[in-house]
């Protein structure tokens, strides 16, 4: 063991681990938080839906896709500025929240918003003919009604996370990706190598098992 | 209680505006039950949808109770929505909520009742559907029949004075068919429940309505009671209609004698005409086709007979004498 693993420091291991689990957590959180609403906007407003705005939808539409068309190494590098601005540093966990926020909280809206369009048209009109307001069909029909859909975007979300957060460790985010690099990579330890790509491995898995009961649950079709 | 008054609707499509519906003027009587029937595309969808709001005519009046809907503010509308029960072909219903949830929805909307009066209500409600036993399950786990039980209830909760019934039997067996209009007849007896049924099948229209109007490609082109409708229909649309649900005689085999078709409706199918004439004119009748039944609650029949003898034009008289409605068979 010893010679297998000669390079592996335990307690930097486990520091990178705890680093990547935060910024996958929390940028994971403000994700869901910041991509939801405006997955809801981009349904809402599409073509024959609720609040039809042709005009409203292809710019929100327009942004989005040109968020998600920046690879995110370079997301990384062109949102320096406005990291420090937000978080004073650009460095660190901290530092890279911001980056992984903004690349994923597009693409996690268009989840969202696949997955309010399969909600059945029938459950709306029917929340309609009751005489439910537009905040009311959305809240209490739309939502429930796209919870697995939702919840599984959640999790594809999750595990492209993981990957951002590997790569923001070039920028010197710290986390796994960045052991890898810089011990893996670049002074050819290949122990450390393998070590944090099977936690990541690991990590994966875990959120795809819990991802998956959790839509289980909330399925009744 | 329901008045449409000279009501169109048409659509942008590619092709431009399309018509769903062209000039339709009717009325609908406080607590009748009323069928609109007609073909797919004829506008039927689009008509029911109208009394409610959820399309907005192009051109015309919608009146429910004399007052005019298209000019209900959106807060008036919700209001107004809520004292007109829908149900649907689909059913509609919540697939991640369970039924007691499902019926409860409509009254958390409302937010007038507590918790504890809203679950006493949709126990009430899921006993008069029948459906007591099934309050914690969810809608994919029941029949196609106990689902629209459970949007009936829904319908209901806050307590409509209107009834609309979109296709509500279309994607049921003819067993639950019967016993779905047998509960929607039930509730308009009653609770005095206005009822607009949309439906492409006669039977329906036979089973349930007082009057129906039909709908052929967006125009209204016949409307009176189910009876004189589906025994004497006039328009081209309802004759068709009509022949497909096998509710006119089939065709006659050929016979000698004078050929007449005989329709009448109420008392008069149970009494002994048919003998009593042939007593009276010393003509033999003899029976072609025929078919004795109900329209909704009023007994009817209808065949073509051959008239053999030379007292045929006095049967004829007879038989118009008794309420019987004689036709030379073409």
């Amino acid at each position: 063991m010893e010679a297998l693993f000669a390079n592996i420091v335990w307690a930097d291991i486990l520091k990178a681990t705890n680093e990547t689990l935060i910024m996958m957590g929390v940028s994971l959180v403000l994700t869901v938080l910041l991509g939801l609403p405006i997955g809801v906007l981009l349904y809402l407003t599409g073509k024959g839906r609720l609040l039809a705005q042709p005009v409203a939808h292809a710019v929100l539409s327009a942004v989005v896709n040109l968020l998600r068309s920046v690879p995110f190494v370079i997301l990384l590098i062109v949102m320096i500025p406005v990291t420090v601005a937000l978080v004073g540093t650009s460095l660190g966990v901290q530092g890279a929240i911001p980056p992984l926020v903004v690349g994923s909280a597009p693409f996690f809206a268009r989840l969202v918003e696949t997955a309010l369009r399969e909600v059945d048209r029938g459950v709306i009109e029917a929340s309609q003919a009751m005489g439910a307001t537009t905040g009311q069909t959305v809240f209490r029909t739309l939502l429930p009604e796209a919870m697995p859909g939702i919840l599984a975007a959640v999790t594809v979300t999750a595990v492209a996370l993981v990957s951002y957060t590997a790569m923001a460790g070039v920028v010197g985010a710290g986390g796994l990706g960045d052991l890898a690099i810089r011990f893996g990579y670049q002074r050819f330890q290949t122990d450390v190598m393998v070590v944090t790509v099977a936690l990541m491995l690991v990590l994966v898995q875990l959120l795809q098992i819990i991802g998956d009961r959790l839509v289980a649950h909330f399925s009744r079709r | 209680m329901i008045e449409l008054q000279n009501v169109s609707k048409s659509f942008r499509s590619a092709a431009g505006q399309t018509a769903a519906l062209s000039d339709v003027s009717l009325s609908i009587e406080k607590g009748e039950v009323f069928g609109v029937i007609g073909r797919s595309g004829a506008g039927k969808s689009t008509l029911i949808r109208l009394i409610n709001l959820l399309e907005r005519p192009t051109s015309g009046r919608v009146l429910v109770e004399g007052v005019d809907v298209t000019a209900l503010k959106p807060a008036e509308l919700r209001a107004f929505r809520r004292r007109v029960g829908m149900i649907f072909q689909h059913f509609g219903l919540l697939s991640s909520q369970t039924v007691a949830a499902n019926v409860a929805f409509p009254l958390k909307l409302e937010g007038r009742l507590s918790q504890a009066e809203i679950k006493a209500r949709v126990a009430e409600l899921l006993d008069r559907v029948g459906l007591a036993d099934q309050a914690k399950k969810y809608p994919a786990q029941l029949s196609g029949g106990q689902k629209q039980r459970v949007g009936i209830a829904r319908a209901l909760a806050t307590g409509p004075d209107i009834l609309l019934c979109d296709e509500a039997t279309s994607a049921l067996d003819p067993e639950t068919t019967r016993s779905i209009l047998d509960l929607i007849a039930d509730l308009n007896r009653e609770l005095g429940l206005t009822v607009v049924l949309i439906t492409h099948g006669m039977e329906v229209v036979r089973q349930v309505c007082d009057r129906v109007a039909v709908l052929d490609r967006g125009r209204l082109v016949e409307a009176g009671t189910t009876a004189d409708v589906l025994l004497h229909p006039t328009a081209e649309a309802t004759r068709q209609l009509v022949a497909e649900a096998d509710l006119a005689e089939e065709t006659a085999a050929p016979h000698d004698g004078r050929i007449v078709r005989l329709s009448y409706v109420g008392d008069a199918a149970h009494r002994p005409i048919l003998a009593q004439v042939a007593r009276d004119t010393g003509v033999d009748i003899s029976i072609l086709a025929g078919r004795v039944s109900r329209i909704k609650d009023t007994p009817y029949g209808q065949m073509t007979v051959a008239l053999q003898g030379a007292g045929a034009e006095a049967a004829i008289t007879g038989l118009r004498a008794a309420g019987v409605r004689v036709e030379e068979a073409a």
